[in-house]
């Protein structure tokens, strides 16, 4: 065993502190992980390090139990600790359902316990399908001009929901609101924690809070003390020295904290008040705050400038899209009238009888609102397409939103399978992108890594596919990024018999075949291959920059 | 009947702890951690029945745990916390490797949080308290919250050094 210098001692302990803080960066972890795995030394100090956080929890747990601060003595009788576990078994016990149910054969050996097979099934799978584990705490529903200060570290884009963590805004302006209803704006550079639904910390920098009633209590935790709101609204402003600034624009609040001296401090802050808390703790009250607050207000003026500015540079993309010789078929959904029933190919190289004709689907809000959509439901929901091109490579783009993986695929562009060269471009039911293409000897599918897994369902996705014969490669593309490769089998040159948008007929098993179970706002099929550059602008520029009702679609 | 429940609540009792420990060796959020003993103590409870009593609980009883570890992986994905399935292998093997050696590390451990100072030990231990954050952890010892990370961050490798040493000294 390699001994470890005091340097890495110390650097692997930071790793697992920031470990067990739930903040050590990706890149970290990727360190700390083929470090446990090359070094056996460093894995035992892991073992041990995590060991230790297991029996400190023992022994809080303990202690709360016995009620005494002193009392931190192991104790083997005194086990009310892990109490929700034994809650659990008491209650299958009390109803009877250990005993009185089926057991199946189900043996475990009890030899060493080392780890078998490691590829094989669940032996417990009966009782699979827990809950997904998320301690979601509040939604990012509004950013303009958003720098983050360290990218490596975590960063959260519009619409994600969040779990305790910490945003560091180099510049910029962020809304975020917490699922018990409070509202903060942000105002970088900023450094703000999120710590539970109705809290947050304010490390560094300013933000504005506005509290309906039903978040009274909403707690703003700074250097030196508490803001707890009583229903109001409110600007904080804490500097890099430690002093803070609390406006309260209307209601009030009350500011606890402690001097270095020890004094507690208690304050209630009215509607047109100010304090200032110095770095020592002591709370002063002042006229006016030093700057003024961006309040909601603010933001949603400035959002709608950045989204009339980020509207026109699609516009000018989609233009682009069009006019480009190789497009051969692009819908950009905008500009059609809600009971139309054709869908315009903007395609301006080929000619209109490549217009798609609607079946069924319904007019919606896409990415944005005022852009145009197709949702796809009802099993026949589909547009008829008339597309005779014949493609040696192609790309394939589209931004979409499925709403649920319920059925085995999820189609975005299928033809008829039988004709050599036919293409069907899918999700499949466990949320991979599938290019299935029809050569000589039968159908071939290209199945990229899962793309799409339960957080990415109902929100708008970027995806895009290569078809490229001359590198014998398929490449798919997730919101702009690459994101699995296959190696191409047998090139045909590709084709599109009876095609449907958003529909498959030939699907096993789906009398009738079946439909999206979700919208499309864009799509386009372009000759020859895209590289990462350009499928990227495509999402760059084409990512959805409002969140319409982000908590109303979350909360459970 | 009633002999073989009350045969399992007694050895979940004295084995808890340890499932617990083995599950958070593999999952580091303890939060997670523990929503995954609560899954794999209702499977232990459904299974118990062939479990034969006299052989090895505390073995049995973690191989439930490591399939829940992996089924709940899928779940995971996303966290930036959780280690490949590689990794998770062979953490899991060192670990029983050294359950004795835990063993002795756990009982230290009561000793060394004596030692600490009392703002040191309620801060720690308000820390690891059920549902409680850092934030709790700095109102508990007067702190500020960027204060609260970098002494939990101390107070661990003190415990930690502490821990060591007095194993140690036992074996001198």
């Amino acid at each position: 065993m390699t001994s470890l210098s005091d340097k890495e001692i110390l650097e692997l302990h930071d790793l697992l502190d920031a470990l067990v803080e739930n903040n050590l960066p990706k890149h970290k972890l990727v360190r700390l992980e083929n470090w446990i795995s090359d070094n056996e030394e460093v894995r035992q100090y892991y073992i041990e390090f995590m060991d230790m956080s297991s029996s400190l929890r023992h022994y809080a747990e303990e202690l709360i139990s016995d009620d005494t601060e002193d009392t931190v003595e192991e104790s083997p009788a005194n086990i009310v600790s892990f109490w929700k576990p034994l809650f659990a078994i008491a209650a299958l016990v009390v109803f009877g359902i250990f005993f009185n149910q089926e057991i199946q054969n189900f043996s475990f050996s009890t030899d060493a316990p080392k780890l078998v097979n490691s590829k094989g099934d669940d032996p417990a799978a009966p009782l699979e399908r827990a809950p997904v584990i998320v301690d979601t705490v509040a939604v990012l529903t509004k950013s303009v001009g958003v720098r983050w200060e360290d990218p490596t570290q975590f960063r959260a884009d519009l619409g994600d929901t969040l779990e305790p963590s910490t945003l560091k805004l180099a510049n910029g302006l962020a809304q975020v609101e917490f699922l018990q209803g409070a509202t903060v704006v942000l105002e970088g550079p900023v450094e703000f924690s999120l710590e539970n639904p109705n809290e947050g910390s304010l490390a560094r920098g300013k933000l504005r809070a506005i509290v309906p009633q039903v978040a009274t209590g909403f707690t703003v935790v700074v250097p030196k003390g508490r803001v707890i709101d009583l229903g109001t609204d409110f600007g904080l402003h804490v500097h890099a020295g430690g002093s803070t600034e609390l406006f309260v624009y209307q209601g009030n609040v009350i500011y606890e904290g402690q001097t270095d001296s020890g004094e507690n401090i208690t304050r209630e802050v009215s509607g047109g008040e100010s304090i200032f808390i110095d770095p020592y703790g002591n709370a002063n009250w002042v006229e006016m705050p030093s700057e003024p607050f961006i309040s909601a207000a603010d933001l949603a003026f400035r959002s709608m400038e950045e989204s009339q500015r980020r509207h026109s540079a699609w516009v000018d993309l989609s233009n682009d899209i069009s006019s480009d010789p190789k497009t051969v078929l692009y819908f950009s959904f905008d500009n059609h009238s809600p009971w139309s029933r054709i869908l315009r190919n903007e395609s301006v190289s080929n000619s209109s009888v490549q217009n798609g004709a609607i079946v069924g689907c319904n007019w919606s809000e896409g990415r944005w609102s005022g852009k145009g959509a197709l949702s796809f439901k009802r099993k026949n929901d589909r547009v008829r397409l008339q597309l005779p091109s014949h493609l040696k490579s192609a790309t394939f783009s589209a931004w979409l939103k499925i709403d649920s993986l319920d059925q085995s695929i999820s189609p975005i562009i299928c033809s008829e399978p039988k004709s050599l060269g036919s293409v069907c471009w899918s999700v499949n039911g466990d949320g991979k992108i599938v290019l299935r293409t029809r050569n000589s000897g039968g159908n071939t599918f290209y199945e990229s890594a899962v793309a799409f897994r339960s957080d990415k369902l109902g929100r708008w996705a970027h995806v895009a596919t290569t078809y490229n014969a001359d590198a014998k490669m398929i490449t798919h593309y997730v919101n702009g990024r690459s994101f699995s490769r296959e190696k191409l089998i047998d090139p045909v040159i590709l084709t599109f018999p009876k095609a449907m948008l958003g529909h498959s007929s030939s699907t096993k098993g789906a009398n009738g075949g079946v439909a999206l179970n979700g919208s499309i706002d864009e799509f386009g099929v372009f000759e020859g291959v895209y590289d990462e550059d350009q499928i990227r602008r495509i999402y760059e520029v084409g990512r959805p920059f409002e969140v319409p009702n982000a908590l109303g679609t979350r909360i459970p | 009947m009633q002999d073989r429940s009350s045969e399992l609540v007694q050895l979940m009792m004295k084995y808890q702890r340890r499932i617990f420990a083995y599950i958070h060796t593999l999952v580091p959020s303890r939060s997670d951690a523990e929503d995954i003993l609560q899954e794999a103590s209702l499977t232990i409870c459904e299974k118990f029945s062939g479990f034969e009593t006299g052989t090895n609980f505390y073995s049995w009883a973690c191989q439930i745990a490591y399939w829940k570890v992996r089924a709940a992986r899928k779940k995971f994905a996303t966290s930036k916390v959780v280690f490949n399935q590689e990794v998770l292998d062979v953490i899991s093997e060192t670990r029983f490797e050294l359950e004795e050696e835990l063993d002795t590390r756990h009982g230290a451990l009561s000793r060394c949080l004596k030692k600490l100072n009392d703002r040191d030990r309620r801060m720690v231990l308000t820390r690891y308290e059920s549902g409680k954050n850092v934030t709790a952890a700095a109102q508990a010892s007067g702190r500020t919250i960027q204060g609260a990370y970098k002494a939990l961050n101390r107070i661990r490798k003190t415990l930690f050094d502490c821990v060591s040493f007095e194993i140690s000294t036992e074996r001198a």
